[in-house]
């Protein structure tokens, strides 16, 4: 598991080439497809919390929410 | 000539239209006397959606607007422009020819040009836009 | 807070605004085979622009759960979650689900500022209850950008959560020893729960962005389930009683995100979360997004999920396992165990104020169960 994390870390971090995007390119940036969500939220955190109730991990997704006697 | 690349480089990196810089009104189809708005919009960008209303206002009321559209698909400029039934001149810029000359650095870009030059310049979302400029141009 | 599956958002975001006036409502169902769990769970959000620089975002949602969750009981007494007094006789010790229904009503408010460097800071307070639970959250929220063209940002997040666990004394559990008059009374034990993230998001050109997380969480209290029970002594001297998680556990991980949009109309995003905390739990989640646009109008999305983790270190699924360890667990939630899950989901812009939506959902957890679940709604800009 260990070397499985740091291939996907080597990965994430390799190739990544930046280049300066100006303010007015970011159409496709601003696309609500361009995040998990896909702009619906409440579906997002639905589904999330099926995966917490059901499973021992949590966080990474941020830190607001509220709490929940299903745990 | 390493200098005069470093200059170009550097000089290409950091220009932007600032108070005070002459502003290349043929490339705008603007005369060089009298007071123009030069607004950059796109119809991804939500605060320039809530700001184009207010504009529409103020070219209501007489002041010469320039609407640049920046979207780079045609089809979402045509459909945008559409819905916002806007009351001023639209320059479609797909491929930033001229946006890139002003090089703001936010959305939306508000220029304010008098006599062809740059009297203020207003990025990223703003209350009372119209109030705002209509201050700015003592109209 | 009983043994089961509920619903709202533990895992959103604290709510940077998108600058946009909406009402979305929602509908959410949700069902589970092996244990006939169901969840009906309507949602309202409304998320409300003020000038240029601040914006309200609130939502309340009320789940209506019922079901059965599977734990050890007394089957010479029927299916309940009561701690039979003293030993039983191992035949009597059964495996299976108890049923259980409950109401959530859950009310989440977050108010953002954008401020002159178009950073923005987010406060949030969330109030949910439970017919045995009460949860009050505060968080805070901080979004910085890094460079003049936005490309570049880094994010911080904190959050205290204080809940209230109502254990009803009818069930037998320890904390209610010396309660008089034990059985109809209520014990209150509290949880806390400290949770803090840092983000980075890089864009990486006109296409696609990189986002990197840390997250640390602190839990203490009343870690515990009320409604679990294990089985001690199994082969001398047969006991049914509570679960013991220690009162304390703290968690942290690391997440990845990937986003590439490959052309106008097909974007992909890839994340990778990596979690372990000091109950020795780890595990690793991987979750591809789809999406596609086929015109304007509408837009299809793919999900995918798969999950492992290992157990706690005080875990166990067998029976005849427990003897007199401070600590001991049979939720098989903190057992080892696989689950996969995917969904489909679609919107459909009507015009530019206003749109509908779906999703259709499976997930199993190999070995255990699997479940469906579907959502529908509309959103409407104003």
């Amino acid at each position: 598991m260990r070397v499985m994390f740091l291939i996907i870390v080597a990965l994430f971090f390799s190739g990544c080439s930046i280049k300066e995007v100006k303010p007015w390119q970011k159409e496709i940036l601003a696309k609500e497809s361009m995040q998990f969500s896909g702009g619906d939220g409440n579906l997002r955190k639905f589904v999330n919390h099926i995966y917490f109730s059901k499973e021992a991990s949590k966080g990474g997704s941020g830190v607001a929410g509220g709490g929940c006697g299903c745990n | 000539m390493k200098r005069v690349i470093l200059y170009i480089l550097f000089s290409t990196m950091l220009f932007a239209y600032q108070k005070g810089d002459s502003v290349n009104v043929t490339n705008l189809g603007i005369s060089s006397n009298g007071v123009y708005l030069v607004d950059f919009f796109a119809s991804w960008c939500n605060s320039c959606q809530k700001e184009l209303p207010l504009i529409k206002k103020l070219s209501a009321k007489g002041v010469n607007v320039i609407g640049i559209d920046v979207d780079e698909n045609i089809d979402d400029a045509n459909r945008f422009l559409q819905d916002m039934k806007l009351n001023f001149r639209v320059i479609k810029d797909p491929k930033g020819d001229i946006i890139k000359t002003f090089n703001p650095p936010g959305m939306p870009a508000i220029y304010i040009v008098k006599d062809g030059k740059v009297i203020d310049t207003i990025f990223g979302a703003h209350d009372n836009i119209d109030r705002y400029i209509l201050s700015k141009i003592g109209a | 807070m009983q043994l089961r599956y509920s619903i709202i958002a533990i895992s959103a975001l604290v709510s940077f605004a998108n600058a946009q006036n909406y009402v979305s409502v929602q509908y959410m169902d949700y069902d589970e085979d092996s244990v006939r769990t169901t969840v009906h769970s309507p949602h309202l959000e409304l998320n409300l622009d003020f000038g240029a620089d601040y914006t309200l975002n609130i939502s309340g949602v009320i789940d209506s759960l019922s079901g059965a969750s599977p734990t050890y009981y007394d089957s010479s007494s029927g299916a309940s979650a009561k701690i039979p007094k003293g030993s039983i006789l191992s035949s009597d010790i059964a495996y299976g689900d108890i049923p259980y229904s409950d109401r959530r009503k859950d009310l989440s408010v977050a108010l953002t500022k954008r401020l002159k460097s178009r950073d923005e800071l987010s406060v949030g307070y969330n109030y949910s209850t439970e017919s045995d639970y009460i949860s009050n959250e505060l968080s805070l929220g901080y979004l910085h950008y890094l460079d003049k063209s936005k490309n570049r940002s880094i994010d911080f997040g904190l959050s205290y959560q204080k809940n209230k666990i109502k254990i009803g004394c009818y069930l037998g559990n320890s904390e209610c020893d010396g309660v008089s008059g034990a059985s109809s009374k209520v014990v209150n034990e509290y949880s806390y729960v400290l949770n803090t993230q840092i983000g980075f998001t890089q864009i990486l050109d006109k296409n696609s962005l990189i986002k990197a997380s840390l997250f640390y969480i602190n839990e203490h209290g009343y870690l515990s389930n009320p409604y679990m029970r294990i089985v001690r002594d199994y082969n001398t001297n047969p006991r049914i009683t509570e679960e013991r998680k220690p009162d304390t556990r703290h968690s942290y991980g690391l997440g990845l995100e990937y986003d590439r949009a490959i052309n106008s109309k097909f974007t992909t995003l890839f994340s990778y979360r990596l979690f372990h905390d000091s109950w020795d739990i780890t595990s690793h989640t991987f979750e591809t997004q789809l999406f596609y646009d086929f015109n304007s109008k509408l837009r299809l999305g793919v999900n995918l999920r798969a999950y492992h983790q290992s157990k706690a270190k005080f875990f166990s699924g067998k029976k005849d396992y427990f003897t007199n360890e401070k600590y001991a667990s049979s939720d098989r939630r903190v057992g080892k165990l696989s689950s996969y899950s995917a969904n489909l989901s679609a919107e459909y812009k009507i015009n530019s104020k206003f749109s509908i939506n779906g999703a259709v959902g499976y997930y199993k957890q190999v070995d255990y169960f699997h479940s469906n679940f579907y959502n529908i709604g509309f959103k409407y800009r104003f």
